[in-house]
């Protein structure tokens, strides 16, 4: 009975954990999300997108580089770009989208 | 003064001790019975056995290509290009190379790389550097182009992205500034004419990572850099962003490959996520093992250095991004390619390029995407379309370019023939070569985008280029444990003799078009220098050194035959009637009309106006009173409209 569980005990630890990631990850899609409909309702797409998309560029690539670094600030340098890569990456493609409708329904010259 | 002492206890000052005079009775004092020099020659023996004897043969053809130069007649050249005129020196040389060089691979024990490459770069110099050395001036008209790019960088120290579409992918042109600058040269035209042979030096080093990345046989290494450069007849070499982004691009996939292999499959369950159907994803696992069985021992690097390499990737990719506009394309192609195959394990990579490429086209060429954003539309997703425009239609062509257009399909044909049977036999000795296939069709798919001004086939062709060559050495050195016969001797020197032959015919067959005499540079020199800016210069076509002083943009280039992307399109010229009000509709401060002997050539080769009509034209012209000469030398002739106030 006690082994049974400590075997619940423990997979039920594991699902929370699980359950927690995918919540953030949830949240922090969310929050990219709003920031497009931000964008949007501002219509400041050629003041913010710059900024998104190199910021985005910056977090992936700076994510890559630390990914296999050794040591635990590399670990937690990369925990926290991934988070925000997930926003960044929503943002970004909101704002990429919009570049291609405004050149797609450029007046023909 | 130092003295030192010889055997004898005698002191001397000389570099060497004097020689002793030995008698017989001397000899018995001394112990010594021979005279001393002979020494030396032991040692120079043993030197000389050191080096390797195909290096004289190096020496030798380098030798007769240089003595053939000379009987290189470049003032008149033929329908047939510049092959028609050259040597039969020229030819032995080329020859006696590649023989060398197909000898040199036939050896049991492989020779040293001071060999080997003593062999590639001597090719290389011969291929490229004729030109380069008997020419007056740099080839391809394009040159000119990019030379005033960089001109105008080194006068105003920016660029102006308004003026056209070089300003909006500046990479090479400022580089190029930059090192003329530090060269303390005056303008690029002093080194543009050796661009072919500095970038073929360029890619040598890229394209042996990658070959050494796919291959540990040696053989097989240096026999694809050799047909890589028997093959590359495209004419993407020359002073231009294209062959500077090739070189990012080439060194890109050699790290890639080298560095950032995977070495072990993933499972189904993480192929399912994406795949969706379990099925699928099974199929694919089982190809992907079939594919790549034993991927060879990859370098070990530590994760800094590691880390540093992937720096180095972003790097380049931003050098690439930052100087053409069709290479990041290709190059995402080919990455996400290697991605989804699983060869290589950056798996963000792609989604990074992706972004840095939009990045560049929106924000920083945002003023040409504004202006001539819509010719991205042209022929978009129209494959027939791209193909046809890709193609030319030899029944219009003169015998000679027929030819050549000729020849350069069947040295394609032969290359994909020949990969094409070097992928079959090398998968029968058990070397799957999925992801030098992948890599070869990769570029394949941009036919469908763009026709690229009617050069998407050369371009694609050229990025698949190193795969193919890649497997066409397969077909004569499959597997590394090889024997030495007449059998496999033969045909390997047969097929490099062939190749090299027709990369000289196809890559030269041009050449009556693509070389500009002195007089012509000094003509356009002393138009740019009196036409005052603003001014409009009317040419029967644009097959003339122009657009490479650093105010370029301040004149109005038109060509009778209009380039599509230049001004004033739709305008038809017939007669000097039509010139004369083209320069007072527009109310242009000036306007000169030029003649020369490149265009002339362009005109007989491209047969879309005749010769007769050009001399009619300038005969017109000269008799006009409205026109007026106002330079002529053997190859340019300048006329100049008489405006109100001209004295």
């Amino acid at each position: 009975m006690s082994a049974a569980r400590e075997f619940f005990k423990k997979n039920l630890r594991i699902n929370i954990r699980w359950r927690r990631s995918r919540f953030v990850m949830v949240l922090l899609g969310l929050a990219g999300l709003a920031g497009t409909a931000l964008l949007m309702l501002t219509a400041s797409w050629e003041q913010a997108g710059p900024v998104v998309v190199v910021a985005f560029i910056a977090a992936l690539g700076l994510s890559e580089l630390v990914s296999n670094l050794p040591g635990p600030g590399f670990k937690r340098v990369g925990n926290w770009l991934n988070r925000a890569n997930i926003p960044l990456f929503i943002l970004c493609a909101a704002t990429l989208v919009y570049e291609v409708i405004a050149i797609l329904t450029m007046p023909e010259k | 003064m130092l003295s030192r002492e010889d055997l004898n206890g005698q002191k001397y000052t000389g570099l060497l001790p004097p020689q002793p005079y030995l008698s017989a009775q001397d000899s018995d004092l001394t112990g010594h019975n021979e005279p001393l020099n002979r020494e030396f020659w032991p040692a120079i023996k043993a030197g000389l056995q050191k080096i390797d004897f195909s290096l004289f043969l190096v020496v030798c053809a380098l030798v007769t290509w240089g003595f053939s130069l000379s009987y290189i007649d470049n003032r008149h050249i033929t329908d047939y290009g510049l092959i028609a005129n050259l040597p039969a020196a020229f030819l032995v040389a080329l020859g006696l190379l590649t023989a060398s060089f197909c000898l040199l691979l036939c050896r049991p024990t492989p020779p040293g790389t001071l060999a080997l490459l003593a062999h590639v770069i001597a090719l290389i110099v011969i291929l490229h550097g004729t030109t380069a050395i008997i020419y007056d001036t740099p080839r391809y008209a394009w040159t000119y182009k990019h030379i005033g790019v960089v001109s105008y960088i080194q006068a105003n120290g920016a660029v102006d992205p308004t003026i056209d579409i070089y300003h909006n992918w500046p990479g090479f042109f400022a580089l190029s500034a930059l090192f003329t600058r530090l060269a303390g040269l005056g303008s690029p035209l002093d080194y543009a004419a050796w661009s072919q042979v500095f970038y073929n030096l360029l890619y040598l080093g890229p394209l042996l990572l990658i070959f050494k990345a796919l291959t540990r046989n040696w053989r097989l290494v240096w026999l694809s850099a050799w047909f890589f450069y028997t093959t590359n007849w495209t004419g993407q070499d020359y002073f231009s962003p294209q062959a500077t982004a090739y070189f990012f691009h080439l060194a890109f996939l050699g790290i890639c490959l080298t560095y950032f292999r995977k070495t072990e499959l993933p499972p189904v369950e993480s192929l399912k996520r994406w795949l969706i159907f379990k099925s699928l994803a099974v199929r694919f696992q089982k190809l992907l093992r079939w594919g790549q069985p034993n991927p060879d021992e990859l370098p070990q690097v530590s994760p800094y250095r590691e880390a540093a390499l992937k720096g180095l990737l972003f790097l380049l990719f931003g050098c690439i991004v930052a100087t053409h506009q069709l290479t990041p394309y290709i190059l995402l192609m080919e990455v996400a390619t290697l991605v989804i195959f699983q060869v290589c394990r950056m798996r963000r990579l792609p989604v990074l390029m992706a972004v840095m490429m939009a990045a560049w086209l929106f924000y920083m060429a945002d003023p040409f995407l504004k202006s001539n954003g819509l010719v991205f539309k042209h022929h978009f997703l129209n494959l027939f379309a791209n193909l046809d425009s890709n193609t030319v239609n030899i029944s219009n062509a003169t015998p000679g370019h027929a030819f050549i257009s000729l020849v350069a399909r069947g040295l394609t044909l032969l290359l994909i023939g020949l990969a094409l049977a070097g992928a079959w036999r090398r998968l029968r000795r058990g070397y799957r070569d999925l992801p030098v296939l992948l890599l070869a069709a990769a570029p394949v798919p941009m036919f469908v985008v763009q026709d690229y001004g009617g050069e998407m086939i050369y371009r694609v062709y050229l990025f698949a280029l190193p795969w193919l060559c890649f497997l066409a050495a397969g077909l004569f050195f499959p597997g590394p444990t090889w024997r030495v016969s007449l059998k496999t001797i033969a045909p390997t020197v047969l097929v490099g003799l062939l190749l090299a032959a027709g990369f000289v015919t196809v890559y030269y067959g041009n050449e009556r078009m693509n070389n500009y005499s002195q007089a012509e540079m000094t003509a356009a020199d002393y138009l740019y220098r009196t036409a005052p800016p603003g001014s409009i210069l009317v040419k029967v076509n644009f097959n003339f050194p122009y657009k490479f002083r650093p105010d370029y943009n301040r004149y109005t280039e038109f060509a009778m035959v209009n380039d599509p992307n230049e001004i004033h399109q739709g305008y038809v010229i017939t007669d000097l009637v039509d010139i004369e009000n083209l320069i007072t509709e527009f109310k242009y401060p000036a306007g000169y009309v030029v003649f020369s002997r490149s265009q002339r050539e362009y005109a007989a080769l491209s047969g879309v106006v005749s010769l007769p009509w050009i001399d009619q034209l300038e005969e017109s012209l000269k008799t006009s009173e409205k026109f007026v000469e106002v330079y002529h030398n053997q190859d340019v002739q300048i006329f100049k409209l008489v405006m109100e106030g001209d004295v």
